[in-house]
């Protein structure tokens, strides 16, 4: 396997997320934030609706890091990502990244960022990948 | 008032549920996984509850509250049947334009051997109707 500067990744979309999805999320996550759960909360909170949790969208990015990175061939090492735009039930939401920089040591720095179907950016962030030995 | 100051500061210390298949399966399930096997990289986020402990110590209201930043550091992955021990750690505060800045860092260990560091950033931010 090989990569090129600036090289695009495979794009991943994921499913409309749905409020029974946060339900889900929470009890896997153990993040029950009633402003991802209750509608009246994020109402008070300036929300038109609960707000889909960003490390719910973070797990998106890792599950298209393993698309271009098989975890057999690849090992991720760092993982970073900043919230840019909140995120609602019924957006789609689809993962992108490039190749940023090929280290010295092998490794691989790529840049990540979510899209809604508006195009707006998500969250950005990037991930170093080594080569497994 | 966004966040108690006077908080107390100690580390918080806890042991996590061992990880089991049944709970991976879960949690990769919630997130519609569909490249991954295993054990995914986020799953370390079901290692938070001691940033909700700080949060509930620095009587954040979370109406005010936005996750703004997240960074794992992966030194080894996790395996089934590992039972993690977390260490999570206040690291600053910062006041701007009216927001304040909070960050936190957790360790997780299986058997004393570190398998990942992470920080969580937050803002915590006046809302029109969220504010106490």
């Amino acid at each position: 396997m090989s990569f090129e500067l600036n090289q695009m990744l495979e794009s991943l979309v994921k499913p409309a997320v749905t409020k029974e999805q946060l339900k889900e999320y929470a009890l896997a996550s153990g993040d029950n934030n009633p402003i991802h759960l209750n509608d009246g909360f994020a109402a008070e909170a300036g929300f038109p609706s609960v707000i889909v949790h960003g490390m719910l969208s973070m797990g998106f990015l890792g599950d298209c890091l393993n698309l271009n990175f098989p975890p057999d061939k690849f090992e991720l090492k760092l993982f970073n990502t900043r919230f840019k735009k909140v995120t609602f039930p019924g957006d789609v939401i689809t993962s992108k990244g490039k190749i940023r920089s090929l280290n010295a040591d092998g490794s691989l720095t790529v840049s990540l960022w979510t899209e809604n179907q508006a195009g707006e950016h998500t969250l950005e962030g990037d991930a170093q990948i080594v080569f497994r030995s | 008032m966004l966040i108690n100051l006077n908080a107390d500061l100690t580390p918080i210390k806890f042991t996590a549920a061992t990880i089991t298949k049944d709970k991976v399966e879960l949690f990769k399930s919630a997130v519609r996984l569909q490249y991954t096997e295993g054990i995914p990289p986020t799953y370390a986020t079901t290692f938070r509850k001691g940033e909700f402990a700080f949060l509930d110590r620095f009587h954040v209201n979370l109406k005010n509250l936005l996750h703004t930043d997240q960074q794992y550091e992966y030194i080894s992955p996790f395996c089934l049947d590992d039972i993690p021990e977390v260490t999570t750690e206040f690291v600053s505060t910062k006041e701007r334009r009216g927001m304040v800045f909070v960050s936190i860092k957790s360790q997780v260990k299986v058997k004393d051997q570190v398998r990942v560091y992470f920080t969580s950033s937050f803002v915590l931010r006046e809302t029109k109707k969220g504010t106490e």
